[in-house]
């Protein structure tokens, strides 16, 4: 390696350098391979060397030859290439041999090595040339210091570089750093601003920058006490300020500044401006939004609490601390809380808060439990909370906060209400069981009634048979042995039991009517009423004078039923004659509405008011059975067979001047 | 005219007493057989037991036949003939002190040939009688039924 002793060929090399239009390469920017490559360029165009060789740290190798080199038309192959670096990298030993005399396929060749950087950090530069002479003294000047100067002028470009780098890194932090800056010279000029505080109050920077910063103050007095602390040497902090805005608006902010200072002189001010608007609002926001919370648990009449785990801090509003009766300084904790509760409710109650603590449900815990005060009163309090956790930290529970609800009233409504749906399901189910008793019963009796009815109609008319049957057999058989008294005896026998059994035959026939199943069909009156007139020897025409006003609409009914109505109507109304008096009876219809109103119309004896609703119920007689013959039961036969039928009866008579029977019943279409 | 056995199935004896009474009142000389209870009237047309001698107690050609019997009742007895194969068209009379709808029903539903209520009075039970002289033993023609 060539080293440059004397400072005067140095310059004198720099000015050939300069000539040679090295140094632009030399001092230019730019990475080591663009200067190793402009510095061989810078050689080959300055030297006219005929051959070039460089090699970068990398490894990568290239050799350029110039023009003249090239026409004496000595080729470099492969090979050759491969010589070249074999010579050059033979020759680079300690500190390097400056000058090779070598051949290349026949051709003579003095190579200059250089080697670039102390450890070839660079590279190496060899430059070749087929003169004897070269390289001259000026060109090896010129190798040497160009090569030294271009790896120094690297270096310092690389530090330039770095320097260059970290001043724009500091400026782009300051620049675009989240927090306005600005300086403020003593006369109270803005001398510089960063972007920042330029897009938060939208002016540009010739806007600015040049200005007086008081007339960007919107509160004239407060400036001046800015720059009058400022100017005493003060710092300021978090000093409230406001800020005119392009658009108008004024801007909150929190400066901190203070002034750089340099032998005494004011330099400028160092003003940190940060706007505080949003936060001012956000503030305003959640302090709006404890007012709505604090006024809905008022209006809910909820009482908060709020364990912070994190803090260590427990809070109980007032409305919370009355429902457990405490005053407004007591010692709060949770086991202390727990002692108060119904001891039926305590182990309940915190089962809940434990689960919600371990975070089963999300946290969310609800219960409802007896509070019991310090005056024994006892209150129901429903209590919702919910627990916050810190999710990294292996859940563990950093918040509890909840509200309480006094729902004593809403429970003794509740428990009311339970009490009352308790006693009447009681009710509901004796009333039930006595239902079903009854009915039970009642099946009992009508099952009873109906053997005994059956009985009756068999077993106790068969003794009255024999009664009548023995009777008639002595009045046929033994007549001439017995005496008028006698006769009258067994006739007095006969006559009994002939009234025992029509009267055993009435009740049969009206609980049949009373019990049995019917069905309604279409009947034609008229033809029951001419059977009926026809089967009973009382109603035939020489004894009685029956007149039907036809035409009689069919009724929807059930045959037999109407059978008995008429044949108990008409014998009624032929009995209760004066005696003498011959029957009559006039049979007539009329319509109303979906019903017919059938009557029967006699010249009997009437019957009062006062009688008339008692000869309708069973055994309801008005006469005694010695002046009318009868059992009591046939109008109450008819009533039950026009009810069964959905019809009803009736009687419409003053007394003395004959009756009007009538029954009014469904009309069929 | 029939001189067929009439068969009586009444366990009341002076509803038996009224019966042979009227009959004969009647006329009726038709030789009568009286059984008292339903079992008796079944062994009695089955010609089993002590009616094993169809001679001394041949097949009737009519059978009286009350409903309200000891140990079967008459609604069996008639139920029991209608399903018989040799005796179904035997003609039964039912003769009961009933006369409820649904016993008068079932009769004539298991084929009862007729059904009367027993008339309260001796005058009227000499007019049955008589009825029925002249309409079944006079008028009626009956099949012959075989022996087995």
């Amino acid at each position: 390696m060539v080293v440059i002793e004397d400072i005067g060929e140095a310059n004198r090399c720099i000015r050939e350098l300069a000539a040679l239009s090295l140094l632009p390469a030399i001092w230019g920017e730019g990475q080591p391979e663009q200067i190793r490559d402009s510095l061989a360029d810078a050689l080959q165009n300055s030297l006219r060397p005929d051959l070039v060789y460089v090699r970068g740290k990398d490894g990568k190798v290239s050799e350029t030859m110039n023009a003249a080199f090239r026409s004496k038309e000595i080729r470099l192959g492969n090979g050759a290439v491969e010589n070249l670096r074999d010579i050059v990298e033979r020759n680079l030993g300690d500190g390097g041999s400056d000058l090779v005399e070598c051949s290349f396929q026949g051709v003579s060749m003095r190579l200059a090595v250089i080697p670039l950087g102390v450890s070839h950090e660079f590279g190496v530069l060899a430059v070749g040339s087929q003169r004897t002479d070269f390289p001259n003294a000026v060109e090896r000047l010129l190798l040497n210091v160009s090569v030294n100067q271009a790896i120094i002028a690297f270096r310092s470009a690389k530090q330039l570089t770095s320097l260059k780098r970290s001043e724009s890194n500091l400026r782009d932090f300051f620049e675009n750093a989240t927090i306005g800056l600005h300086w403020v010279d003593a006369s109270g000029t803005i001398i510089w601003a960063n972007q920042t505080e330029l897009t938060m109050l939208g002016y540009s920077r010739e806007e600015y920058i040049g200005h007086s910063i008081t007339e960007f103050h919107a509160d004239g007095c407060v400036i001046q006490d800015i720059l009058s602390r400022l100017g005493g040497g003060e710092s300021l902090h978090d000093y409230e300020a406001r800020l005119r805005c392009k658009d108008g608006s004024v801007l909150l902010v929190l400066i901190d500044s203070n002034v750089l200072f340099e032998k005494g002189e004011f330099i400028h001010t160092r003003c940190f401006t940060r706007d505080i608007s949003e936060r001012k609002r956000a503030e305003q926001a959640l302090s709006e939004a404890s007012e709505h919370r604090r006024l809905a648990l008022e209006a809910a009449a909820l009482g908060s609490w709020d364990y912070r785990f994190d803090l260590g801090t427990i809070f109980w509003d007032e409305r919370c601390r009355n429902m457990w009766g405490l005053s407004e300084g007591s010692k709060l904790d949770f086991e202390s809380v727990i002692d108060r509760l119904h001891r039926e409710d305590r182990d309940r109650t915190k089962d809940a808060v434990e689960a919600a603590l371990r975070g089963v449900d999300d946290g969310m815990y609800q219960v409802e439990f007896r509070v019991v005060r310090p005056d024994d009163s006892v209150r129901w309090v429903s209590s919702k909370g919910q627990v916050y956790f810190n999710e990294r930290n292996g859940r563990e529970p950093l918040r509890f906060i909840g509200t309480t609800r006094d729902v004593t009233e809403e429970k003794g409504a509740q428990e009311a209400l339970r009490e009352a749906q308790a006693e009447l399901r009681r009710h509901a189910e004796t009333l039930e069981q006595q239902v079903t008793e009854r009915t039970s019963q009642l099946r009992e009796t009508i099952q009873e009634l109906e053997a005994f009815s059956y009985s009756v109609s068999h077993d106790m008319r068969s003794p009255l048979r024999a009664m009548q049957g023995y009777s008639d057999a002595l009045l046929e058989e033994y007549k001439d042995r017995i005496d008028e008294k006698g006769v009258d005896y067994l006739k007095r026998i006969r006559r009994s039991a002939s009234k025992m059994d029509v009267l055993i035959q009435d009740v049969l026939a009206y609980s049949r009517v009373a019990k049995g199943d019917i069905h309604l069909n279409e009947v034609n009156v008229e033809n029951v009423i001419r059977d009926v007139i026809q089967n009973y020897p009382l109603l035939q025409p020489d004894r009685t004078d029956i007149s039907v006003i036809s035409p009689i609409p069919r009724i929807l009914g059930h045959e037999s039923y109407l059978t008995q109505i008429v044949s108990n109507l008409l014998s009624n109304a032929v009995k209760f004659v004066e005696p003498g008096k011959r029957p009559s009876v006039i049979i007539q219809s009329i319509a109303e509405g979906e019903m017919v109103r059938i009557s029967f119309e006699d010249n009997g004896i009437g019957i009062s008011l006062e009688h008339q609703q008692q000869i309708f119920q069973i055994f309801g007689r008005v006469y005694s059975e010695k002046k009318f013959e009868g059992t009591g039961i046939g109008l109450a036969i008819v009533k039950k067979a026009t009810e069964r039928m959905g019809g009803r009866s009736g009687v419409e008579s003053q007394g003395g001047s004959g009756s009007k029977f009538f029954v009014i019943l469904k009309r069929a279409h | 005219m029939t001189t067929g056995t009439i068969l009586l199935v009444e366990d009341n004896e002076d509803d038996v007493f009224f019966m042979k009474r009227a009959l004969s009142g009647a006329g009726v000389v038709n030789p009568l057989q009286v059984v008292e209870d339903g079992q008796e009237a079944i062994d009695y047309l089955s010609g089993i037991g002590k009616f094993e001698d169809r001679i001394a107690h041949p097949l009737p050609v009519v059978v009286f036949l009350d409903l309200k019997l000891p140990v079967r009742m008459g609604i069996e007895v008639l139920a029991w003939i209608k399903n018989h194969p040799q005796l179904a068209n035997l003609v039964v009379v039912v003769l009961t002190s009933s006369n409820e709808p649904s016993d008068l029903k079932q009769a004539y539903s298991l084929g009862a040939n007729s059904y009367v209520v027993k008339p309260p009075t001796a005058a009227q039970l000499l007019d049955l009688a008589k009825s029925f002289k002249w309409y079944w033993l006079e008028f009626n023609s009956f099949e012959t039924l075989a022996g087995f």
